[in-house]
This record gives structure tokens, C-alpha cells and sequence, in this order.
């Protein structure tokens, strides 16, 4: 089943030019996606390309200026469905402390739930039940200032659970932590996805791709390719015209294999890799 | 100097050699509240001038607190740091050629953009050091604007905050480039940059420090391009340095960095599996064409062999 579906979308935003009169950028143009429900996606492209607008329209943060979007059902562009289409899709973003609002972490995690008029009761089933699934129940009663880029980040996660949505996205949740704040979010998102949970992850890392079901490149404001994170990293000439790059282990392997090594293709652990080539030497 | 600071000048600081000199520098914020925390114990290191030098380490290791040092965002509360020739351990320090001299891109971009305009934001930083000209201003500015890969007519009369967040990042680390720092201290400045955007800035700023000699200090959470870029390391682990070294040394030390919250760079990996089944590995293998090449090296000597 499609939970979101974009058809011929587009979005404008509203600046001005040169002389101070209003003029138009351009956010995305001409978007057609479809994201079946469960899948795991990742959005990728240039500085610029589209890809937090393109987030923004699915929970209705913006609305088209031209085609539509359609979340769960419902028309994002239809004021009365602004409610229901929040509930549906959590979003967690890039700067893990412009995300904390209060002081306590069981507080913080409370205030999405709070914001939809959810009774208290239920309130405290669901913030449990969200740190448990983020793996940070025994945080609940401290500060969530004082904890690690990761662990805010699993904080923001569970933020993001506890309104139950349907999708989550990721908008480049993972930029500002350390490797391991990195690894725990995203074995938090591959976990969630396990779950029936739609993803949705954004990312400048290429490594973070392997795993998805598919790859959505964006560049220029366009969709200009959609594919298994294989595919697109055999594609180089899409690479180079998008600005990719392949992980360095996968752009060894390539070249490898190109002189005649016999190693695998799209070999994301440089160890096997190594273990591979060792093999070639020795025969 | 005055003597009532009661300093030694380091040699290293006196002879020109160092850019940068800590030490035994501590930090606490909060000092004698119930939430001090010490963010920096006894950091001893020298950074040369002219050199690459990467800080990696865990969230909260101290990277930032120990880099606003540098242009004395943070003043030193405890222990000995120079900065050129800058004593910033003394009471006294003029702050404005201090900071024209280090230029620092910040963390997080959205708190140093702030003017109205792109072209405003970058014009500030000259403006504030000294260039008294318009005309002069705006052209180092459109400079700057290109080398980090803007497209200045399209952008010079954006508002900083309606540019995308990589977009962000290069106005805000072009600011710092038009003013010609001798040192460039950079807090993750790829951080949310695309892949070409990465390599771009990382080629742009290795020339510089190759090229015009800035000595360049860079905090990253990236192995892979602190691997490849950095001449030297230095690992910072609960406000401590806990290595200082190599990159092709560090990350020979697989369990240890794995354990510091960090990981390993794709490349080194990749050689250190060869060096365990008894390759030998030139030191400075380190990008993916050098080891790849190196491959090559090693086929052909088998088969000479
Ligand atoms: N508030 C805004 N006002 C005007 N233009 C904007 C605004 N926000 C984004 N843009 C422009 O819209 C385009 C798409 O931006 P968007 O933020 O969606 O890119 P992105 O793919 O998320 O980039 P990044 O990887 O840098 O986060 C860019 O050209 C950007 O400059
Ligand atoms: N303004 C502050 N007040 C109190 N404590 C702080 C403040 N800023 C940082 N700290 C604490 O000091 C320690 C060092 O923080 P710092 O920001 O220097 O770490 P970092 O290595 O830069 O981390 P990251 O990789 O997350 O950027 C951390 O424990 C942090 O929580
Ligand atoms: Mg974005
Ligand atoms: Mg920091």
C-alpha cells in the first residue's frame, strides 16, 4: 500500500530581488514519488537540492504551490487535515539541541503528545513506551542538556515516537554526532523500520544508504534518478553529474574489479575487502 | 610582556616555530556550581605552524571548548596557551588582531550568520578588520563567495537564513576565508555538506595550508577525511589528549579507537588487513587512488616475485 504520494509537485519559496520587489526560488519542481507503507528510503542529493523541502511537504510544514501531496490518505493542502497529517509523520532534524524544550527528558519526549490533546494517562504509556524503543528509559528523570549528541538525538527520536506516527523522517539526524552517536541512530531507524515503521533518511552520508530499500536522488530541485543503493552506486556518471560519491570501500572495490581483480561489487567493509584482495595477491 | 604575568614564552613560541601552544590548559564550566564540569584537563600539545592538524573525540570530549580558545571565545582560567604570539593566559589580550589573525568557523553556522544579506554577512568580518573601502570589500567577498562553490549573483542578496543548511555553511566559512587568517580553526565545518561539497572545501583548505602556509586546526567526526587530510591527530577523550600521533598510526590502533566512540577510516582498515596477513603498505597510502595503486604495486611484485 502507498502511505505518501506526491504527483507533479512543486514549491516556490517567496524571496526578493535585487530592487527589493518579491521574486520566486525554487524548492522542488515537478515531483513525482510514491512511498509504499513500511519501506525504508533514502533521499540524497547536493546542498540545495530539495530534499528538507521536499520533508517539509510531507507533514504539511509546507504546502504545494502546484500538484498534491498525499499523506496516509488525506490531502495536505486541505487545512482540516493539518492535525491528522502531524500525527502521521514525526520528523527529526539535524542540530540535536535546537530539538530539547524542556528540561526533563520524560517532559520533552511529552510534548508532542501534550500538543495533540492526548490524556494524561496515556501520555506516560507513551513516553515509556518511546525511550524504551530509543533504548533511553533509564534517562527519563535527567536533563536532557547533559547527555551525549547521540543520546539527544535518540531523544528527539523518541520526541518523534511518541505523537505514534506512521512515517518518520530523518532530515540529516546524524550530521553532528560521533561515529557512534551515528551508529545509534541508525540502527535506532533500522530497528523502527523493522517495526512496520515507513523511514525516511536523509543524508550526505553514502555508508548510511546501504540497508534502504531505495535511494531517491535529488538534484537541482528534480527527482533525476530512483533506485536500490546498489544501482545507483554502480551508476558513476550519475555520480559525477549529481556530485555523489560512492563510500571509498565500494570506489576501491570498483576500481579493483575494473583491472581484473576478482573481489565483490559494492563491498561496503573494507576488511572483507582487504580479505579479498589478500586472496588475489596470494593466487 | 609585562612581568607581572610571570610567564615563560615557550621556545617553540619564541623561536616562530609553534602557532599554537597549550599547556597544562583546564576548564570548568560552571565552576563552584553543583553543575560544574570540567571540560578540559591539563591539554598539553603544540600545533606547528604551517601544519594540518585534525581533533577528533567523542561527543563532549572537549573539542569545542578547547578551540574557542583560540581566538579567546573562551578565556584561559587555568593554565598556559599561546596563539602566535599572543600570550592568552595574560589579563590583557586585544582581541580585535587576534581575531583577524584566527579565524574561526563555528560549529554550528546558524550562529554566525546574522546580516541581511549574504553579501553583508561575509563583507562584516572586513569591514571590522580594517578594510575601509566598499568597492575593495565586495570583491573579496564575491572571492570568497566562489571558492566555496556559491553562485554569487544568485545568492549575494539572500538572507542567510533562507539558504539551505550546507548552503549555510559555506557563507559562514567564506566570512572567515575573506579576511586571510594565518590560522583557520574549523569546528566540523563538513558537517552537513554534500560529498563533492566535502571534498571541495577539504581541497580548498588543504591548499591554502599547503600553498599560503595557514596553519589549519579542524575538528571533525569524519575519520575518512581527517585520514586523508590531516598531517597529524590528536584525539581528545573525556577533556583529555589521549593520542597524538600519525593518521596511519592512530588508526592502527583499531580496538582503542573503536572504544573512544570513533571508528575506522575506510582506507586504513583496508590496509591494516593487509599489513595483518604480512604486506607492507607505503605510510603515506591514504586516499583511495594512493591504496589502490599501491594494490597494483603489490601484483606486480608478486608476480616478479
Ligand atoms: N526559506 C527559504 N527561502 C528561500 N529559499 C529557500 C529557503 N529554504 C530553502 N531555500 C532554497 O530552496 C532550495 C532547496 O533547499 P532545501 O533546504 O530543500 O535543500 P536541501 O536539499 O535540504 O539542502 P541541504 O543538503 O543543504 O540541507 C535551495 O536553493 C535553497 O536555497
Ligand atoms: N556552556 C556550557 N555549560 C556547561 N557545560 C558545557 C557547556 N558547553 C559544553 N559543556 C560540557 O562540556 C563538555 C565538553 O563539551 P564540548 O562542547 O567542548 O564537547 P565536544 O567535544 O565539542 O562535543 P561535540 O562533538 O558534541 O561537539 C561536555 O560535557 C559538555 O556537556
Ligand atoms: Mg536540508
Ligand atoms: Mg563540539
Amino acid at each position: 500500500m502507498d502511505i505518501i504520494t506526491l504527483e507533479n509537485v512543486s514549491y516556490y519559496y517567496k524571496t526578493y530581488d535585487d530592487e527589493g520587489a518579491a521574486a520566486q526560488a525554487s524548492g522542488v519542481e515537478g515531483i513525482n514519488l510514491t512511498i509504499r507503507e513500511g519501506a525504508f528510503v533514502a533521499l540524497v542529493g547536493h546542498n540545495g537540492s530539495g530534499k528538507s523541502t521536499l520533508a517539509k511537504l510531507l507533514n504539511g510544514l509546507l504546502v504545494p504551490n502546484s500538484g498534491t501531496v498525499t499523506v496516509c490518505g488525506l490531502d495536505t493542502a486541505d487545512k482540516k487535515n493539518i492535525f491528522e497529517i502531524r500525527k502521521n509523520v514525526g520528523m527529526v532534524f539535524q542540530n540535536p539541541d535546537n530539538q530539547m524544550v524542556a528540561s526533563i527528558v520524560e517532559e520533552d519526549v511529552a510534548f508532542g503528545p501534550e500538543n495533540l490533546g492526548v490524556p494524561q494517562p496515556e501520555i506516560v504509556e507513551r513516553v515509556y513506551s518511546a525511550l524504551e524503543q530509543v533504548g533511553m528509559t533509564e534517562y527519563a528523570k535527567r536533563s536532557p542538556h547533559k547527555l551525549s549528541g547521540g543520546q539527544k538525538q535518540r531523544i528527539a527520536i523518541a520526541g518523534a515516537l511518541a505523537i505514534r506516527p506512521k512515517v518518520i523522517v530523518f532530515d540529516e539526524s546524524t550530521a553532528m554526532l560521533d561515529p557512534q552517536g551515528r551508529r545509534e541512530v541508525l540502527s535506532v531507524a533500522r530497528e523502527l523500520n523493522k517495526q512496520g515503521m515507513t523511514v525516511i533518511l536523509i543524508t550526505h552520508f553514502m555508508e548510511e544508504v546501504y540497508g534502504c530499500d531505495e535511494v531517491v536522488v535529488m538534484s537541482g530541485g528534480h527527482i533525476v534518478k530512483i533506485g536500490k543503493p546498489s544501482e545507483i552506486f554502480a551508476d558513476e556518471r550519475l555520480l559525477e553529474a549529481v556530485g555523489l560519491d560512492a563510500p571509498r570501500s565500494v570506489a576501491l572495490a570498483a576500481k579493483l574489479k575494473s583491472v581484473g581483480f576478482d573481489v565483490t561489487e559494492n563491498c561496503i567493509d573494507a576488511r572483507t575487502l582487504g580479505v579479498e584482495v589478500c586472496r588475489n595477491l596470494t593466487k | 610582556m609585562s612581568k607581572s604575568d610571570k610567564v615563560v614564552i615557550p621556545q617553540a613560541v619564541a623561536d616562530g616555530a609553534a602557532a599554537i601552544v597549550a599547556d597544562k590548559l583546564n576548564f570548568t564550566y560552571n565552576p563552584k556550581s553543583p553543575f560544574s564540569k570540567q571540560a578540559l584537563k591539563d591539554v598539553t600539545l603544540t600545533v606547528n605552524r604551517g601544519e594540518f592538524v585534525a581533533i577528533v573525540g567523542h561527543t563532549g570530549s572537549g573539542k569545542t571548548t578547547f578551540v574557542q580558545h583560540l581566538n579567546a571565545l573562551i578565556r584561559v582560567q587555568n593554565g598556559g596557551l599561546f596563539v602566535l604570539d599572543y600570550n592568552l593566559s595574560a589579563k590583557k589580550v586585544d582581541l580585535k588582531t587576534l581575531r583577524g589573525r584566527v579565524g574561526m568557523v563555528f560549529q554550528y553556522p546558524e550562529y554566525q550568520l546574522f546580516a541581511d544579506t549574504v553579501l553583508d554577512d561575509v563583507c562584516f568580518g572586513l569591514k571590522n578588520f580594517g578594510v575601509t573601502d566598499k568597492e575593495k570589500r565586495e570583491q573579496l567577498a564575491q572571492n570568497a563567495l566562489e571558492l566555496v562553490g556559491m553562485d554569487f549573483d544568485k545568492v549575494k542578496n539572500k538572507s542567510p537564513f533562507d539558504l539551505s543548511g550546507g548552503e549555510k555553511r559555506r557563507v559562514a566559512l567564506a566570512g572567515v576565508l575573506a579576511m586571510e587568517p594565518q590560522i583557520l580553526v574549523m569546528d566540523e565545518p563538513t558537517a552537513g555538506l554534500d560529498p563533492r561539497g566535502k571534498r571541495e572545501i577539504l581541497s580548498l583548505v588543504s591548499s591554502i595550508n599547503r600553498h599560503k602556509g595557514v596553519t589549519v586546526v579542524m575538528v571533525s567526526h569524519d575519520m575518512n577525511e581527517v585520514y586523508e587530510n590531516a598531517d597529524r591527530i590528536i584525539v581528545f577523550r573525556e577533556g583529555e589528549v589521549a593520542y597524538d600521533t600519525t593518521p596511519r598510526q592512530l588508526f592502527k590502533k583499531e580496538d582503542e579507537i573503536i572504544s573512544m566512540n570513533l571508528e575506522i577510516p575506510h582506507m586504513a582498515k583496508f590496509c591494516n588487513e593487509l599489513e595483518r596477513q604480512g604486506y607492507v603498505i607505503p605510510d603515506d597510502c591514504k586516499t583511495v587512488e594512493q591504496v589502490f595503486d599501491a594494490v597494483l604495486a603489490l601484483k606486480g611484485g608478486v608476480g616478479n616475485a
